[in-house]
């Protein structure tokens, strides 16, 4: 038995006892800490990235960084820039670790974004892989970033989007179903089948004129076939052409009419005289509509008018009388006509 | 294996190289080894008020008492396991209040107690027992361990090779209080403290522990305080009594003055016992 | 009436004074740890005792905690159709808190009372005056080692409950849910890595995981040593001790473990 020895019972078999917990303990654990890991990549080589942004709009450190929507880092630390170290409008800069792995992958062109997963959840860093142009991005180099999304801003935007849309389509139905209804042009062209029938029994028409036309006959068809019309019309439009000329050089009467202005202005003076007689003929005629004058009583004045018509015509028949029987008239009166 | 007579030289020969190391050999005969000077301790209750004794070199004090009047306290007090209220307590010439840890152990290893119920470390076998104050100390190697445990274990009439290897549990209380004595004087105290050294034993164990103490007055010379309620043990081993009445001391003379005393409360608490 | 309140303002200082002893027990046994001679032996053998000792009971405390969260949680998730999550819930919850809590309850039980009654025993017999009387300094002795292999132990203890736990969920998820091993072994590892890490590949959960534990080893054996170096009054003191040490420090690492929780998530909050 153990305990028959002169020292205390059993601290052999204890010892022994306690090495095996703690060997199991620290096993499962060790075993625990790389599964975990595993989950995670957290025991791949890892380099630094560095990313310079306005705002970490929330980001938290250990947060993943995705490439391309594959886990493959996380962020390690966020930092306000020294006030006069800062760039452009950028505040926060942030450490990224990646696994080493994918670092062909991440290019001079690449682009961070910090993105949230979902709408209302976590935020993570996504990078956009580069394209084969350009250059590996060395540890510690900078990568840009895309600015981050605001989710009040993309809510809004998409709000209006959304009216707008909604717009357009309450619009397309109202023309689509007017359109069916057979309202309007389009209407009728989609629903009249009558409209059909003459579009059709028009095309077959054209194509007889055209045919025709083709084998130049008629007017139409000789001008599009008969190379002489076309001859005489370029020798027309060369005389119409050297007239133009002449007329541009001040030749003849169309040309002096067209380039000297001694015309241009006794045409003026004219029409300006033209134009106070017609001031002075409207002043006369504005008198006589309103004045009291003869002329204007015998416009104006029935009376006068019935008068002076009496009188007129006893004149003719003073005049009768005297071409029936002018001796009537001789002993006593002279008269002389002219 | 080793002889009584090996051990019985071994035994002077350490006490002369400690005294040789002692500060104050010259006043050594003169001076009392402990000295109580109007020592005052309460706890719930005052337990000590104004207790005064001395415990000379070579006596066996025998103390008596009404139970709660303070016994066991005094004990403590020597080693100082308790710090009195008031009073001065001298142990070895010096005074004790003040020392550092390193000088109270000092003095203590100079001390071997043996404890009511022996107080054997339940989880040690007797061999670790009795070798824990040596183990304790430092200073020796394994190998000399080993041979004083045997020597001790001897001298109280036990058998090594029976005993070292058990566990205080499979041993009887007579036993046990033999062990307690082994390991009391396993570094060669010169004062040897009791407590109740008989308390619970048959009377052949009682005869058995009155001849150890005997033997370590008479062949080692040691310096004892016996607490005991058991007079007539007390009086087979004691050289000197106190009496301790309401936290003081009431009687202090021989066992004979004792019983020829002709104080009440003495003569009451003598038929009592 | 007059003594009511006297009797009551006695109680409180009695609280007030335990609380100011129990703090500077553990403050001396602490200050041992870096002292000579250190009592190697001793450690190892509590390590035994509290450590060795506990793992059955452990491991019948986790299989059974594992098995019945996958199942209740099964039975939740199924509303859900989010079955395929049991192995997510069964392991957060058990390395985060009913591993270190319910480990902890057990060894209090099972070690912590062992502790008290064991120290209660050895005062009330004088063996810690005997102790002292040798120049041992009794609490570098028996509450030193006690406290470290508490703590030493029974985050080690911890492990082993939280991996015998996801084992028993594994089983129900697998023989009684249907759910592919892999899948709920998956769902364990994630959600253990979604808390993000520390020096990169310390899982978080298991910082807290094994902090607890710690802590709760120091009050098990703290608490024992405190109750069991107070014993008083023969047998039934020793019982008495063994009683309050059971029940204090199941409390106190029930309180703990709310104000750790609360710690951790300040210090080391939570990556998703």
């Amino acid at each position: 038995m153990a305990r028959r020895t002169i020292r205390r019972g059993g601290p052999e078999w204890a010892h022994a006892r306690v090495g095996v917990v703690l060997i199991v303990g620290l096993a499962l654990l060790g075993y625990g800490i790389f599964r975990v890991g595993e989950m995670f990549d957290v025991f791949a080589d890892r380099y630094e990235l560095v990313t310079l942004v306005p705002s970490a709009v929330g980001l938290m450190e250990g947060a993943p960084v995705h490439l391309a929507g594959q886990r493959v880092g996380q962020v390690d630390e966020i930092d306000f820039i020294p006030m006069r170290r800062k760039i452009e409008e950028h505040h926060v800069l942030i450490r990224l670790s990646i696994a080493e792995e994918v670092r062909e992958q991440i290019r001079a062109d690449s682009r961070a974004h910090i993105r949230t997963q979902g709408l209302l959840g976590d935020k993570f860093v996504d990078i956009d892989p580069g394209t084969a142009r350009a250059a590996v991005l060395a540890p510690g180099d900078t990568l840009p970033t895309v600015r981050p999304f605001d989710v009040d801003d993309l809510l809004g935007r998409a709000s209006e989007t959304v009216e707008e849309v909604r717009q357009t389509a309450v619009e397309l139905h109202q023309i689509t179903s007017a359109v069916n209804r057979g309202e309007g042009t389009l209407g009728q062209l989609v629903n009249n089948e009558a409209l059909y029938a003459r579009l059709t029994a028009a095309s077959t028409e054209l194509q007889a004129f055209l045919v025709e036309v083709n084998r130049g006959e008629g007017t139409l068809g000789r001008l599009v076939r008969d190379p002489e019309i076309y001859r005489r019309l370029q020798s027309a439009a060369a005389r119409v052409d050297s007239v133009t000329a002449g007329i541009l050089r001040g030749r003849g009467s169309l040309g002096r009419l067209v380039q000297s202005d001694s015309l241009y202005r006794r045409l003026y003076s004219a029409a300006a005289r033209a134009d106070t007689a017609a001031g002075g003929l409207a002043q006369t005629v504005g008198q006589l509509n309103h004045g009291d004058g003869t002329l204007q009583r015998l416009i104006s004045d029935p009376a006068a008018y019935d008068e002076f018509l009496k009188a007129v015509v006893e004149l003719q028949n003073v005049l009768k009388d005297i071409r029936a029987d002018p001796k009537r008239y001789r002993p006593d009166v002279h008269v002389k006509v002219f | 294996m080793s002889t009584p007579t090996e051990h019985l030289r071994h035994i002077p020969h350490e006490r002369r190289r400690r005294v040789r190391a002692a500060p104050e050999p010259a006043a050594r005969g003169a001076a009392p080894v402990i000295a109580l000077d109007d020592v005052w301790l309460e706890f719930d209750h005052p337990v000590l008020r104004g207790a005064t004794l001395h415990v000379d070199e070579g006596d066996t004090l025998l103390v008596l008492g009404e139970s709660g009047t303070g016994k066991s306290t005094l004990l403590k007090l020597v080693l100082r396991l308790l710090l009195p209220e008031r009073g001065r307590i001298r142990v070895f010439g010096g005074e004790i209040n003040d020392l550092s840890f390193e000088e109270v152990l000092a003095i203590r290893r100079r001390i071997g107690k043996v404890f009511q119920n022996a107080a054997l470390f339940d989880s040690l076998t007797v061999y670790e027992n009795v070798a824990y104050p040596l183990r304790e100390a430092g200073r020796k190697q394994e190998p000399e361990i080993e041979r004083i445990v045997r020597e001790r274990l001897e001298f109280v009439d036990l058998d090594p090779e029976q005993v070292m290897t058990k566990l205080p549990g499979e041993l009887s209380g007579g036993m046990k209080k033999r062990v307690g004595i082994a390991r009391a004087i396993a570094s060669d105290p010169e004062v040897v403290l009791y407590d109740e050294p008989t308390a619970g034993l048959d009377p052949l164990a009682i005869d058995t522990i009155v001849g150890l103490i005997r033997k370590l007055q008479h062949e080692l010379g040691v310096t004892a305080v016996v607490v005991t309620h058991d007079i007539r043990t007390g009086f087979r081993v004691a050289s000197r009594v106190n009496l301790l009445r309401e936290g003081r001391i009431e009687f202090d003379g021989t066992p004979e003055d004792m019983i020829a005393s002709d104080d009440d409360y003495i003569q009451s608490y003598l038929q009592a016992a | 009436m007059n003594g009511f309140i006297t009797s009551v303002d006695e109680r409180m200082r009695g609280v007030a004074l335990g609380v100011q002893e129990y703090f500077t027990l553990g403050a001396r046994a602490s200050r041992f740890v870096a002292a000579r001679p250190f009592y190697w032996r001793d450690m190892l053998y509590q390590m035994d005792r509290i450590g060795a000792g506990s793992v059955p009971i452990l491991f019948l405390t986790g299989l059974f905690t594992g098995m019945v969260l996958a199942l209740q949680s099964s039975v939740e998730l199924a509303k859900f159709g989010a079955n395929i999550y049991i192995g997510n819930l069964v392991g957060a919850s058990m390395v985060k808190e009913l591993g270190p809590v319910l480990s902890a309850l057990m060894v209090a039980g099972r070690a912590g009372s062992g502790i008290a009654a064991e120290l209660g025993a050895m005062r009330v017999t004088e063996q810690i005056d005997a102790l002292e009387s040798f120049g041992t300094d009794p609490i570098k002795k028996l509450v030193t080692p006690r406290l470290l292999a508490g703590m030493i132990m029974l985050p080690l203890l911890t492990i082993m409950t939280d991996v015998v736990g996801i084992a028993g969920g594994l089983f129900i998820a697998v023989a009684k849910v249907e759910i592919p091993a892999d899948i709920y072994l998956r769902g364990v590892w994630t959600t253990l890595a979604l808390s993000g890490f520390v020096f990169g590949i310390f899982p978080r959960d298991f910082v807290g995981g094994l902090l607890k534990p710690l802590v709760f080893g120091a009050i098990i054996a703290g608490t024992g040593s405190y109750y069991g170096m107070n014993a008083q009054g023969g047998t039934e003191g020793v019982g008495r001790a063994t009683t309050r040490a059971v029940v204090t420090s199941s409390i106190l690492i029930l309180a703990t473990d709310y104000f750790l929780t609360q710690l951790l998530l300040v210090i080391l909050p939570p990556v998703l």
